[in-house]
């Protein structure tokens, strides 16, 4: 049974990784970046508790807190690109 | 009991991969940022719970399930601030909800901005004496 959450999570990476390719503007890369972190927080505790190894929880902690420092690094990265006019304000609906 | 509570892991853990894949499917398929934020938030929330859940009922240890508790509410605390940075930057940056007036909008973003009251709006006054 845990082979079947860690399938649908793989999809789900797999779906978010294709946003991540197709998004039109930086934030929605960002968005499905961030996604894809979340997943893999649940895939690293599912894959432990599937080989029988629970303490990979620790390591999906560490993860979930790194993935949020990345993310908001980034935007950080973004925000200040933009104020600097270094990059192109995003024009359109998406 | 045990056969019980195996069973009711199970549901949640396959519960939660389901929501996980709908909720990447509205991240790929939805219209406009917002609306895929919507989508991809539902992951980090009641995905993410049930998955735990789930995990947390097969743990041998109760360390092991605190921990994973730990988990739930480190990703709640870190998701929920990564969307609000993420929504306020594309705001700033121009990329705008869809069907929303952008004149509007940019007008009520100012005033927040800027601490004004909706009495208290000078450019709204001047148009409507001018006409």
């Amino acid at each position: 049974m845990y082979g079947a959450t860690a399938l649908l999570l793989l999809i789900a990476m797999g779906l978010a990784m294709l946003r991540a390719l197709r998004g039109p503007t930086v934030f929605d890369r960002i968005l499905a970046v961030n996604m894809f972190g979340t997943a893999t927080v649940l895939m690293i505790s599912v894959v432990g508790f599937m080989s029988t190894a629970p303490d990979l929880v620790d390591i999906a902690l560490i993860y979930a807190l790194i993935s949020f420092t990345g993310t908001i690094a980034v935007l950080r990265f973004v925000e200040i690109n933009l104020a600097r006019r270094t990059v192109e304000p995003v024009e359109g609906d998406a | 009991m045990n056969e019980a509570l195996d069973a009711v892991s199970w549901v949640l853990l396959v519960i939660g991969g389901v929501v996980s894949v709908v909720s990447a499917l509205g991240a790929v398929r939805l219209e406009g940022l917002f609306q895929r934020m919507h989508g991809a938030t539902m992951m980090d929330t009641f995905g993410a719970a049930c998955v735990l859940a789930g995990l947390a009922l097969q743990a041998e240890t109760f360390f092991i399930a605190f921990k994973l508790l730990f988990v739930f509410v480190l990703l709640a605390l870190t998701t929920s601030t990564a969307a609000h940075a993420l929504a306020k930057s594309a705001l700033a940056s121009g990329v705008y909800p869809l069907g929303v007036d952008r004149e509007q909008l940019g007008r009520d973003l100012s005033d927040v901005i800027e601490g004004r009251r909706d009495r208290e709006r000078p450019a709204e006054e001047d148009s409507t004496s001018a006409t």
